[in-house]
């Protein structure tokens, strides 16, 4: 049987797939696509605890969810799209002229 | 028995695909399996009863999010593999495995309180997309509401960093007062 | 019902303005004075819905049989509202001359930072973490778009990418922990939340992990040491308008979700804490000091500084879980004080720099009291408070947190916090030598005297004000009045619901 534990564990698995990634990714696009992962590993699990209590509030939670990814993904695409006219790349080690 | 199945395959799947995200060298192969990882995402919240987000995941995650990225990557060079300094590799899969083991563990134990009521209970004998939006537009109308603005500032913001002018080239056009000398 | 609007009349203000704004902007040309004097007004409106509602003691949920539990009213919003507020109307007049003088600037200026105040405003009264987490994503959002508004500079727009990167990061950690906590708790409602860590029967772990992902998010958002490597490169980065807000606005919204969290609904971890936020407190002012010690560029060095007041008020947040009654008062006195002072010097450096294209350093303010000895006074005023001199409203907030340390019996961290209070006399009052002690070597300019500079002198006014006794001015609070206001927000917080 399937329990709630088990989409936990997806959950949480999902969740370190992308943070694999944000640590691993130099480029910055990869580096949003592993954030896209984070936020749906997030998900599953409202959905999930959401379906054990019976409960609207989680999935709720997921939609806001979503709509707060869009919009990060609308900021982060502008910000790629003018670091890669005015720098030519994307990557990180050559972005970083500032040390901080 | 069916859920059994369709569990096990849609995690072995989704596991598999955001691997493939996160691994590969292609940006193209990467936002692909990304893509079809989310496809997947949403089979999950099919079985977990939550009909209307699994609706909202494909339609706005999917058909949205992923689009936009599709069009993004026009801009940059994708179909190029691309080239990245992976100084520790050992490092950082060590790190993301303590996690994982981590987010198990935290998850695995019994987290859930007892004696809950539910805030917001399901209602027997109605569709989920019926409850899902006599909730969200009682009870969470001002969050939905303060959601459209979020999506406003980030078309602003959106529209700020990438839209304005966009045949200019950035490198040519200088600021009269505002060019900061690069000292460092 | 209708009488309910009453309390929400600053943020339609601010939102309605915002919207105005936004239409406004499609005018090309050089109405950018008249688009400020706009937004102004909207603020002003606000403002003053916000101070009638003092002294009515309303405490409770916005219409909670309409709207749910969602939005929270009560005295400690008011204040963080009445401070977001000011903090906005500072940035948006003095900064008049620096953003007429700049191409880059135009309508949507406006309206994001009305946006973000829209946004951190929600985030003071939102008693949800749906809520709050929204509004801390609206106010982020504008603020990286604020931050790189200066697309032509590769300064600017590394600065975005840098915060927009490491944010998006913290707010994954606040869904993580809101996640565990939903699922321990049942619920995301903070009075829900509260009632149930408060019941005491129920093992309280997993609440303890989400909450140390939610402290994770916020430590993130207020550049605490080990998580403070984008603070400098930030700061630095964005237009000089973009950092003052940042760090006198911005950074005391988080500490308004963080305050209410933690006063109230994490109350049965603060034990487990106890010994991380020590620990934090500890890194963080030695790491901002350091920072702040060896920069040449002015705002790089507040930049610096201003960890180390994130790292004070640490410490008065440990004190808050050692069960010290006056640190959450103290804290919030310090919140002002700080508020007050960093508006100031961030101010006056963005006053100045407004007509030239070179950065800040400490040897342009040679001789600078010869120049302008009027505006060399007020720098010096705020130098001194945020050093922590006696008299000034910066020593009570540090002297109220130190009470609060020691009688929690955090003597390291208090004699730690004195240290550091010493070491920041170097990098403030080197400043103030360099004002002073040096001679001018610049032409003399003429002394321009406007609302800027008006604006000025009433916050070191208000500087030493604070500083001092009971109240010279009517109606003008002074150190006694804020101190008032700070055990009047947080007797608002309380216990919980129920």
């Amino acid at each position: 049987m399937i329990g709630l534990s088990h989409y936990l564990i997806i959950s949480g698995i999902l969740f370190a797939i992308g943070l694999v990634g944000v640590l691993r990714r130099k480029n910055l696009l990869m580096l949003f696509f592993a954030t896209e992962i984070m936020l749906n590993a997030a998900n599953v699990a409202f959905a999930a605890v959401s379906n054990y209590y019976h409960d609207l509030t989680g999935q709720m939670f997921a939609f806001f969810i979503i709509a707060v990814a869009a919009s990060e993904v609308a900021v982060g695409l502008g910000l790629l799209i003018v670091l890669y006219k005015k720098f030519g790349t994307l990557d990180l080690d050559d972005l970083a002229s500032m040390k901080g | 028995m069916y859920e059994q199945i369709a569990f096990y395959l849609f995690s072995a799947l989704t596991v598999g695909l955001f691997m493939v995200t996160v691994l590969s060298k292609n940006i193209l192969y990467s936002m692909t399996s990304l893509a079809a990882g989310m496809v997947l995402i949403s089979g999950f919240f099919f079985l977990l009863g939550a009909d209307f987000l699994g609706v909202v995941q494909l339609i706005v995650y999917v058909g949205a999010v992923m689009a936009l990225y599709a069009f993004a990557m026009m801009f940059f060079d994708a179909t190029r593999d691309i080239k990245e300094k992976n100084t520790s590799s050992a490092l950082v899969f060590l790190l993301g495995g303590m996690a994982a083991l981590l987010l198990v563990v935290v998850f695995a134990a019994p987290i859930m309180g007892e004696n809950i009521q539910a805030s917001y209970p399901v209602i027997e004998g109605v569709g989920n997309a019926e409850s899902v939006g006599m909730v969200l537009f009682t009870k969470y109308l001002v969050p939905f509401e303060v959601a459209a603005v979020m999506l406003l500032v980030a078309m602003i913001a959106g529209i700020i960093l990438a839209g304005k002018k966009m045949d200019h080239s950035l490198t040519t056009v200088d600021d009269p007062i505002n060019v900061q000398e690069e000292t460092k | 019902m209708v009488e309910y609007l009453y309390f929400v009349i600053s943020l339609l203000s601010v939102l309605g303005g915002a919207s105005l704004l936004l239409l406004l902007t499609h005018r090309e040309g050089d109405d950018l004075y008249r688009l400020n004097h706009i937004s102004v007004l909207f603020l002003v409106v606000a403002l003053f819905a916000a101070l009638m509602q003092w002294n009515l003691g309303t405490r409770g949920y916005l219409l909670e049989g309409l709207f749910g539990k969602v939005l929270y009213i009560d005295d400690f919003a008011l204040l963080f509202d009445t401070m977001f507020i000011t903090g906005t109307i500072m940035t948006l007049l003095i900064n008049t001359e620096y953003f007429a003088n700049r191409r880059y600037f135009n309508g949507e200026y406006f309206a994001l930072i009305l946006f973000s105040l829209f946004g951190m405003m929600l985030l003071a009264h939102s008693h949800e973490l749906v809520t709050a987490f929204i509004a801390l994503e609206i106010a982020s959002l504008s603020v990286y778009a604020l931050v790189g508004y200066h697309k032509n500079n590769l300064v600017s727009i590394e600065a975005m990418m840098k915060y927009f990167t490491l944010g998006s990061i913290g707010g994954i950690l606040f869904l993580l922990g809101s996640v565990i906590i939903f699922a321990a708790t049942g619920s995301t409602e903070l009075g829900a939340i509260a009632q149930y860590t408060h019941k005491g029967s129920a093992d309280l772990t997993p609440v303890i992990i989400g909450a140390t992902f939610i402290m994770i998010a916020v430590m993130f958002k207020i550049g605490a040491v080990p998580f403070h490597a984008w603070v400098l490169d930030v700061y630095e980065g964005a237009p000089f308008p973009v950092t003052m807000f940042m760090a006198s606005t911005f950074k005391i919204a988080i500490f308004a979700i963080a305050l209410r969290l933690y006063i109230v609904d994490f109350v049965p971890m603060h034990g487990t804490w106890t010994h991380l936020l020590e620990l934090m407190a500890a890194l963080t002012m030695l790491g901002g000091s350091w920072l702040a010690i060896t920069q040449k560029s002015l705002k790089r060095m507040l930049a610096g500084s201003s960890i180390v007041h994130s790292g004070y008020m640490l410490i008065a947040i440990t004190s808050i879980g050692l069960g010290s009654n006056i640190a959450a008062s103290a804290i919030i006195f310090y919140l002002i004080a700080y508020f007050v002072s960093s508006v100031g010097a961030f101010g006056i450096l963005s006053f100045i720099s407004a007509t030239s294209r070179k950065e800040l350093t400490y040897d342009d303010f040679k001789g600078f009291s010869e120049r302008r000895p009027y505006m060399a006074a007020m720098m010096a005023v705020f130098m001194l408070s945020l050093a922590g001199f006696p008299s000034t409203i910066g020593f009570l907030g540090k002297f109220y947190i130190f009470t609060a340390a020691i009688e929690s019996g955090e003597f390291f961290l208090a004699g730690l916090g004195i240290a550091m209070a010493f070491v920041s006399v170097y990098y403030y009052f080197k400043l103030i030598a360099m004002i002073y002690f040096y001679p001018n070597k610049e032409p003399q300019k003429e002394l321009v005297f406007n609302s800027s500079t008006l604006l000025i002198i009433l916050l070191a006014a208000v500087v030493v004000l604070g500083g001092m006794g009971s109240g010279l001015i009517p109606y003008m609070p002074s150190a006694d009045g804020f101190i008032d206001i700070a055990t009047a927000a947080v007797g608002a917080l309380g216990t919980p619901l129920r």
